[in-house]
């Protein structure tokens, strides 16, 4: 099982979106990180087969997923960013409706669906209308709808914007179990998501697969960038100018424990700390440090 | 088929079919009902009071009074009613003066008033190039012996104040030639029925467009589409199911529409009535070969298939553009066009051709069955009806093909 993305580039008007991006998935969970704009939500797309490729192509086990149609889409399951729904869907009546089109047996239906509500704990709200849902409870009624027809391919585009984190852990839990044999790729801010269940992650930024690999070669390469030290709560506003701090704590004493990323150490008496995928993430996306803050 | 159940579903149990469907059937009786209010009569007792019947009461009071001209339209009725007419004028001047009596207006011309209108609009004078109706009191009592010959000849009058071609007078000819006679004249109906039963097809084919707009262009504007069109049924097969699943409420709120406000109407102005001609009701040159009841028939099912063919249109709107609020305009406006185009620049191939092209206020498809209207290609010539609903029966396929192509093809921006 393998799908294979071939020097696809997406060229907008004012901007290249994805460039030339080569990737090859197998089973497994695959993590695709990258900040705002990096070309995760196009290339998800892309591989979705609802938006054309200015360049290259992506195959499913050797065959051009558009020559595939139908028998592509049979074994695919979508989450996208934004989950849209007809406003006067129930739950219910949605999940019924998308395991029609996605040609899941008659008989096998409200099986797969009790079976579904029960994992993403929406029995109780499956005979309300999706519009009057939360929107954690909204983004497990998009998972359980990517999840119906059992899919060898699953796409989800941030599933986990709005779960809170009970949910979150047993949403991949869920996934860990599902992936067996099957491709699962999950695009995320949260960088927690993937690096505990992602067997290898790829990260995105300006259009580029910058880098593929699994968690402990990822964060390899930001081995002897990552710092922790303690200092006194009075110079945080200084340090804050002049170093790259992505963790602070507060101590006795009004001492505070900070976690920065430099090339070498800033602060005396810093000790290099065991690097995480999050410290590679925001060494890649410096921008990206003040959305972690508010998160 | 269990795709088609699912989008049946989708589609009855939202707000806005129930709220469509509630107006639509509403609106329909509203208008049925309307025309029946604008009959009235003044009727006097036995002691010389007025009193003023109106809607119901006033029908009945009207066709018990003209009931004795109910049949066929004969020479000998028109010179029977004529000759009353002129013997009452002689001696009480015009009906319309304070000096004719009510109670002999009522008695004596009141019934015979539906006989008489068709007198002066077949008997008419050329003057300066145009076709002047002769008054009641000119025409001469054996000049009604040839009333059939008078019909015939004020076509062929029509046609050359018109100065219309050859071909069009052949083609009149022929149709009208087919039109039974003797007419049928029977008290009870009026016009304004028909004008409102056209202005309620008019509302039910807008109630589709505005049903049918948001097929595609909802799921494109909430982001559904993107997971619609990864399923495995996500493409074709779904558009052309949801092109069908639309299109059935949409008829089926046409249908019950038109139905209740035929059956208010019909039990109202009387089923008898449906027997009249066209020509009796309308003009006599009128060239259909209709009865009233035929008539409403033609109607409705015109109306239906220009429902058919403005959904279909507006399906391939929805699925070409983004907005719900963009289709639902582009789609009014397109079956409020023909009407604006036919106002400015009267009976015209443009608005002839168009989905909607059968609905509107002068130029429905009641006012081109009645009215002398023909349009011209090279020296041939084309009734507007038949050229209407032709247009509009073969929009419905190619806008269907178009939608659900379109649809397939749409990607996202």
């Amino acid at each position: 099982m393998e799908l294979k993305i071939e020097h696809v580039s997406k060229h907008f008007k004012d901007k290249d979106a994805v460039n030339d991006v080569s990737l090859t998935l197998t089973a497994g969970v695959w993590g695709l990180l990258g900040a705002n704009g990096a070309g995760k939500t196009t290339l998800m797309r892309i591989i979705a087969d609802i938006m054309n490729p200015t360049n290259g192509m992506v195959l499913y086990n050797g065959t051009d997923i558009r020559q595939l149609g139908e028998a592509y889409r049979a074994v695919f399951g979508f989450l996208p960013q934004d989950f849209g729904y007809s406003r006067d869907f129930t739950v219910k009546d949605y999940l019924e409706y998308m395991a029609a089109l996605k040609d899941v047996p008659a008989d096998t239906t409200r099986k797969k669906i009790n079976e579904l509500l029960d994992i993403l704990t929406l029995t109780d709200v499956k005979n309300k209308k999706i519009a009057k849902l939360s929107g954690g409870m909204r983004r497990r009624v998009g998972i359980a709808q990517a999840m119906l027809n059992d899919p060898e391919v699953l796409i989800l585009d941030e599933p986990t914007a709005g779960l809170d984190p009970g949910e979150r852990v047993r949403f991949r839990n869920f996934i860990s179990e599902f992936a067996h044999n099957r491709i699962v790729l999950i695009s995320t801010h949260i960088v927690s998501d993937v690096e505990y269940i992602a067997t290898q992650t790829a990260i995105m930024k300006n259009g580029r697969v910058v880098d593929v690999g699994t968690t402990d070669q990822l964060v390899k390469e930001i081995e002897g960038k990552v710092w922790n030290c303690t200092v006194p709560a009075r110079t945080i506003p200084e340090l804050e100018m002049r170093l790259r701090i992505i963790n602070q704590r507060g101590e006795d004493n009004e001492q505070v424990s900070i976690r920065y990323l430099s090339e070498k150490a800033e602060v005396e008496n810093s000790k290099p700390a065991s690097p995480r995928l999050e410290d590679l993430y925001l060494w890649l996306f410096p921008n990206e440090e003040k959305d972690k803050e508010v998160r | 088929m269990r795709m088609l159940k699912v989008e049946l579903k989708r589609i009855i149990k939202s707000r806005q079919t129930i709220i469509l469907m509630i107006a639509g059937i509403c609106l329909s009786a509203l208008l049925a009902v309307a025309p029946i209010l604008f009959v009235s009569a003044d009727v006097y007792d036995d002691n010389g009071n007025v009193q003023e019947l109106n809607g119901i009461s006033a029908i009945r009071y009207w066709r018990e009074i003209k009931a004795p001209s109910d049949g066929e339209v004969t020479p000998d009725k028109l010179k029977a009613a004529l000759a009353t007419y002129q013997e009452f004028i002689e001696k009480y001047g015009s009906p319309e003066s304070e000096n004719f009596p009510r109670d002999v207006y009522i008695e004596k011309i009141a019934p015979i008033n539906g006989l008489l209108r068709l007198v002066p609009m077949t008997y008419s004078d050329f003057v300066d190039g145009n076709l002047i109706p002769r008054g009641l009191t000119d025409i001469d009592l054996d000049e009604l012996d040839s009333f059939y010959e008078a019909c015939d000849t004020r076509l062929e009058n029509v046609i050359k104040v018109d100065r219309e071609p050859e071909s069009t007078k052949q083609k009149a000819i022929s149709l009208y030639s087919k039109v039974d006679r003797p007419f049928e004249l029977y008290a009870g109906y009026t016009r304004d029925a028909f004008d409102y039963l056209s202005f309620s097809v008019l509302f039910l084919v807008i109630i589709g467009a505005v049903l049918s707009a948001p097929l595609f262009s909802e799921s494109y504007e909430s982001g559904a589409d993107h997971i619609l069109r990864c399923t495995k049924h996500g493409r074709g097969k779904l558009a052309r199911t949801k092109v069908i699943a639309n299109m059935l409420p949409s008829i089926l709120i046409y249908v019950v529409g038109i139905t209740v406000h035929l059956l208010i109407s019909d039990l109202t102005f009387g089923m008898v009535t449906l027997k009249t001609s066209v020509q009796a009701l309308y003009d006599t040159i009128s060239l259909p070969n209709l009865n009233l009841f035929q008539l409403q028939i033609v109607l409705a099912v015109g109306g239906l298939i220009t429902l058919i063919s403005v959904n279909a249109f507006t399906y391939f709107l929805s699925a070409k553009l983004e907005r719900v609020a963009g289709t639902i305009c582009i789609s009014l406006l397109a079956v409020v066009a023909p009407l604006f185009i036919s106002a400015a620049a009267g009976t015209n191939w443009v608005s002839s051709i168009l989905p909607a092209g059968g609905v509107g206020l002068t130029n429905n498809l009641l006012m081109q069955l009645v009215d002398f209207r023909f349009l011209h290609l090279g020296s041939y010539s084309f009734w507007t009806p038949q050229v209407t609903m032709l247009f509009t029966i073969i929009w419905i396929p190619v806008f269907l093909i178009l939608a659900v192509r379109s649809y397939c093809k749409h990607r996202v921006a």
